[in-house]
């Protein structure tokens, strides 16, 4: 039997009927159990509707499918819980993300491909110029320094058919030069050595998605990035010597700290903290500062919930600055309260 | 005094500044990762890469053409790049900002090559943290920490809005329930309703909206605000309560009340009036007008049409207790928000016992069921043409009020 049932045989029917009705609505609203109704009848009396807001009150969803599709598809590119965006996916290539692991992939797979032969169709070099074993590079080289002549004729090998060229300029660009034999070259090792080409491209795209992923979140931070990859901070919106920021971040390290995610601010500072090799003489006090500061912020956030103190932090002795005798201050004294009564 | 800072960071933070960094005792706080650079020397150090390195700078101060020095820098770039130390060819176009022409830019003006795609690595760690300018950083990182904490504002957001979904739509009232928090289910007259219940004082309450209209929850609320007062005791007495059953109530239990009992309680109440009616509202804080006798008040507004609270049984009445609001209450069905009143004479809309007896066993959609009366008669049962004008509204979404 529902309250409702039972309420009717208590009271008229029409209100048994009303309050549970009025029961069941005012139970949809959240937390209202924790208020009380003076303040809710407070609040309600100027609370604001959609009123007049036809094509807000005609959603059938919270967020109609092409907001969804924009947020989704505009800002949620990153790497974190949900594609959000990391501290990693905006300057992370600093801190060695995705190269760090991924380079020696790189040097590994150039180093066995070298250490099998592989590479001879370059590097070759028998120590002369004109040998008939010398790989492209070498024979580049031995262009570049006049080797050939200014109009080179540039002896053939197993790895380029050779030929006479106008100038150095042509031997490189030409459709028989030098710079079309090494693509084709190199096209040959990457295609005879398909496993070790593979493994080496997959992490060199990588740190090249690296790369993009820090550009572009960095230019929609509005940081101008072209320039300042190549240094031109005259010309970047970056300016010199700006103290008040760098104090900004000094002062928020404890909080920096506590970012412990992967990809998150603790594990950027802890990458890009000057700490040498851990030791008396290794990186610098400064460095090994920004390492202490995270993890005395991860401290205190433990010494917080267990209720126990630290004395980390040092005295603020502008607590004794005497104050100030000229700020207007004023209290009645007893007379003038006693003048002031009528009686 | 605790201040905020420690020594660890006042070190830290002078490693940050320009004046620290250049003490050798404080020293630079941070740097580019020591592995970075690492990794980036084992690469540029592999004997092909040195040599062709020395190939392009070589190649440099005007040897070859600019055209010829660009294609000698992608060699091998859509075959194996990493033996070129070229740019991905397939990132020409999405390194643009930083790789501009889809090979390095001339970073000087002699047209010379910089170190291939690990120098862009290199250049750009270098130069994300400063230079040689640690507050440059500070302001890269600042930003970059800021457009990321908004956009994953909207990104996570994004996500979490499944969670408002399940529970959203037509049945609800939409969007006005998001932002009204869920009261639009009651009523959409927010400022009569309030106004209603800012004269109720403490009449409800809301930890028990269960037993909302209950006689022995009124009777509780008095005393949780007052105490037991003599009228209400005599009223327990008379509706048959053992001694026991009063002391569970004073101290705050509804259990054991049968409902015959309840209802010699609300018949009891019919005849609480005058000066114990009134003590009664002063205790709960309730400001309605109150008649002395069982009969509209002698001295409340002759031009109010509010009804007045003649009997302590008023209280429980919706119609009485919310006099400027009652007709405008809704709940919500199935089907969507429902009128409570069906009128503004305070008829009940009866079909609202579909939804809150266990004991109606036909259900019909209330809609259809208006829909299907609406085309045999201009006047629905109980339901007048123009709340079903507004109901229909409500429906489609097309509120106008």
């Amino acid at each position: 039997m529902s309250e409702y049932d039972r309420l009717k045989k208590v009271i008229p029917p029409d209100q048994a009927l009303a309050n549970q009705a009025l029961s069941r609505s005012l139970r949809q609203v959240k937390r209202i159990t924790e208020s009380q109704l003076p303040a809710i009848a407070n609040a309600l009396s100027v609370m604001e509707s959609n009123s007049n807001l036809g094509q807000i009150n005609a959603l059938d969803t919270p967020l109609p499918p092409s907001v969804a599709n924009f947020w989704a598809n505009t800002f949620a590119t990153g790497t974190g819980a949900g594609n959000a965006i990391t501290v990693s996916d905006t300057v992370g290539i600093a801190a060695g993300v995705n190269v760090n692991d991924q380079m020696p992939i790189v040097v590994l797979g150039i180093q066995s491909l070298a250490d099998a032969g592989q590479l001879i169709s370059l590097t070759a070099n028998a120590g002369n110029a004109m040998s008939n074993t010398n790989g492209i590079y070498t024979q580049m080289q031995y262009c570049l320094a006049n080797a050939y002549g200014a109009a080179p004729t540039i002896p053939a090998t197993p790895y380029f058919a050779g030929g006479s060229f106008a100038n150095i300029d042509a031997a490189f660009s030409a459709a028989n030069g030098l710079i079309p034999a090494a693509n084709t070259a190199i096209t040959s090792i990457t295609s005879v050595n398909s496993d070790t080409a593979g493994n080496v491209n997959a992490a060199w795209e990588t740190m090249a998605a690296q790369i993009q992923l820090n550009q572009d979140n960095l230019i929609a931070a509005g940081v101008d990035i072209g320039n300042i990859v190549i240094g031109d901070w005259a010309n970047s919106n970056i300016a010199n010597n700006q103290q008040s920021v760098a104090l900004s971040i000094g002062t928020r390290l404890h909080s920096i700290g506590l970012d412990i995610s992967q990809g998150g601010a603790s594990q950027f500072f802890t990458s890009v903290a000057n700490v040498g090799n851990g030791s008396a003489t290794g990186g610098s006090v400064a460095g090994q500062a920004v390492v202490a500061s995270l993890r005395e912020g991860r401290n205190i956030k433990l010494f917080n919930a267990t209720g126990l103190g630290i004395d980390s932090q040092l005295s603020d002795v502008n607590a004794n600055t005497p104050v100030a005798n000229n700020l207007s201050q004023a209290q009645y004294s007893a007379t003038q309260a006693r003048a002031n009564i009528i009686i | 005094m605790a201040g905020p800072l420690s020594s660890v960071m006042m070190i830290a933070t002078a490693g940050l500044l320009p004046s620290g960094a250049n003490d050798p005792q404080i020293g630079a706080s941070l740097d580019v990762s020591a592995n970075l650079v690492a990794v980036l020397d084992d690469y540029d150090s592999l004997p092909v890469i040195q040599q062709f390195t020395e190939i392009v700078t070589a190649a440099g101060g005007n040897v070859l053409t600019a055209n010829t020095l660009i294609t000698l820098q992608t060699v091998a770039a859509n075959s194996l790049p990493a033996l070129s130390n070229a740019i991905p060819e397939d990132y020409w176009g999405d390194l643009s900002a930083v790789a501009p022409g889809n090979v390095f830019q001339a970073y000087d003006s002699g047209n010379v090559f910089v170190g291939g795609f690990s120098g862009l690595i290199s250049n750009m760690a270098d130069n994300i943290m400063g230079g040689d300018d640690l507050t440059r950083f500070c302001q890269i990182y600042t930003a970059a920490e800021g457009y990321a904490g908004q956009a994953n504002q909207f990104i996570n957001s994004n996500l979490n809005v499944g969670t408002i979904s399940s529970t959203f739509g037509p049945q609800n009232g939409g969007m006005d329930s998001v932002i009204t928090g869920g009261f639009n289910q009651v009523t959409e007259a927010f400022g009569a309703f309030g106004s209603d219940l800012q004269k109720l004082g403490n009449l409800i309450n809301l930890r028990s909206l269960d037993s909302l209209g209950s006689p022995v929850a009124l009777i509780k609320q008095v005393i949780d605000q007052g105490g037991l007062l003599p009228s209400l005791n005599n009223l327990l007495r008379q509706a048959g309560l053992t001694a026991g059953q009063i002391n569970s109530l004073t101290a705050g239990s509804l259990g054991g009340i049968t409902d015959s009992a309840n209802k010699l309680l609300y018949e009891g109440m019919t005849q609480i009036t005058g000066d114990s009616l009134q003590q009664i509202c002063a205790i709960l804080g309730v400001t309605l007008p109150v008649g002395r006798s069982n009969a509209r008040a002698p001295f409340a507004d002759p031009t109010s049409t509010i009804n007045t609270i003649n009997t302590m049984a008023d209280l429980l009445n919706p119609v009485k207790i919310l006099p400027n609001s009652f007709f405008t209450l809704t709940m919500p069905t199935p089907d969507g928000l429902r009128a409570i009143y069906a009128s503004q004479s305070g008829a009940i809309n009866t079909n609202l016992e579909q939804y809150l007896s266990s004991t109606v066993t036909t259900v019909q959609p209330i809609e259809s069921s208006l829909i299907s009366r609406a085309r045999q008669d201009s006047e629905i049962v109980g339901v007048s043409s123009a709340d079903y004008a507004a109901s229909l509204q409500r429906l489609s979404g097309a509120r106008t009020n």
